[in-house]
């Protein structure tokens, strides 16, 4: 029914909102953390999101685009190095490299995908209330 | 959930005055109603896989209640097509001859 599609399109919107929210709990709680499987300390991450079509073949019909979080990508730059000569993971400076992990633009990141999420929801609360008034029409 | 348009035969006034033609164009509605049975029983499948998944941690929370609202709406609207196919039938039962 045409109807699911817009509810369709919200579910992909809310699928990429909670990702973004696992990636963001990833990043806070790797704040402090020196060690990782790679060596070095933990690098920020974050998802790039893509508009793909909600069908197939649907690109050639110009149908509607659902969001899909295609990649989440790391970002090295700006590590905190910290004079800390006693930590395990100092090198022979006494310098220990922290996460580039920013706690104030991560609760900014969180409250904007917690928003969207929101504004999801509210799309498909929508779509519902409109499907019921058109069957109410027949009252 | 695809909904058909109605046959030709079934709007048309032959199909309506024309009894012998009857047959054809009841079997259009039957098949129309039986799909929707089929699709609406399918919908409630798939609303039940979803929270079993969902409960198993295998599903978005999200995906199982967007399936039950799906055939939630879809079951209101067999329902309401169902009621107006009835009332239909008894205006008719009425109607005098």
């Amino acid at each position: 029914m045409s109807m699911f599609k817009a509810m369709d399109l919200s579910a992909s919107g809310l699928t990429a909102q909670r990702q973004r929210l696992d990636v963001i709990a990833e990043n806070l709680a790797n704040i402090n953390t020196t060690r990782t499987a790679e060596g070095g300390p933990y690098k920020r991450k974050s998802v790039v999101m893509e508009a793909t079509p909600a069908e197939d073949f649907g690109s050639l019909l110009g149908s509607p685009e659902k969001v899909e979080v295609v990649q989440i990508t790391e970002d090295s730059k700006g590590l905190r190095a910290e004079h800390e000569p006693g930590h395990p993971d100092a090198d022979q400076n006494g310098t220990v490299l922290y996460p580039n992990v920013n706690p104030v633009s991560e609760m900014v990141h969180l409250m904007l995908a917690s928003r969207a999420y929101e504004a999801n929801v509210a799309v498909l609360r929508t779509g519902k209330a409109m499907a019921q008034k058109a069957l109410e029409i027949g009252r | 959930m695809k909904i058909m348009a109605p046959s030709p035969e079934l709007i048309s006034p032959e199909g309506v005055r024309g009894l012998d033609k009857t047959p054809a164009s009841r079997q259009g509605f039957d098949n129309l109603l039986g799909q929707m049975v089929d699709q609406v029983q399918q919908l409630q499948q798939d609303g039940d896989r979803k929270i079993t998944g969902s409960l198993l941690g295998q599903e978005e929370l999200h995906e199982a209640m967007l399936s039950l609202e799906k055939a939630s709406l879809s079951l209101k609207l067999l329902v309401t097509v169902r009621n107006k196919m009835i009332e239909a039938y008894q205006e008719l039962s009425r109607m005098q001859m």
